[in-house]
């Protein structure tokens, strides 16, 4: 069964120290269950202040910055996407089925190191068990 | 994070070594498999 963990936080709890400590710590488990065979995939979010929510009302498109705030709609999926820019994303964002009757939440992903999938990485942990 | 485990059980006990569950929350939702999703 695959299943999401989904990460609840105050943004403003770590300071930037902790934050990149938290990083690394995340980078490591992700790679402990890379090799027990449990790991899909994952990253960090860039901060709420940088979402962007799209809906789609009368076949037309309705884009409002800031997160996605109804109490009355739940999580129901999500899409992960590789697009040049926060434009190209909400094109993508708006041919999303549910974008119809409910919001699509774009928020970009931050990239960090460490995690299994990483080149530099995967090129390190090969050399070590060569060599 | 998205993973493969056996059971809510495995499940869980991935979510509570995420370091984010030391001071926030991790909410854990099985993943429907349905044999249109591309990602199969």
């Amino acid at each position: 069964m695959k299943y999401m963990l989904m990460v609840y936080l105050d943004e403003q709890a770590m300071t930037e120290a902790e934050q990149e400590h938290c990083y690394v710590e995340s980078a490591q488990l992700a790679q402990d269950l890379n090799r027990s065979g449990q790991y899909l995939d994952a990253s960090p979010l860039h901060p709420v202040a940088t979402a962007t929510s799209v809906r789609v009302r009368d076949g037309k498109r309705v884009v409002t910055d800031g997160p996605f705030a109804e109490t009355r709609e739940q999580l129901g999926g999500y899409y992960l996407i590789e697009a040049n820019d926060l434009d190209e994303a909400i094109g993508i964002a708006e041919r999303i089925p549910p974008a119809r009757f409910g919001t699509i939440e774009i928020r970009p992903v931050m990239e960090i190191t460490g995690l299994p999938g990483d080149q530099n990485v995967d090129l390190a942990a090969a050399g070590s068990t060569n060599g | 994070m998205a993973i493969d485990a056996s059971d809510l059980d495995e499940a869980t006990g991935i979510a509570a070594r995420i370091p984010s569950a030391r001071m926030g929350s991790v909410e854990v939702r099985p993943v429907v498999e349905t044999a249109a999703a591309a990602t199969d």
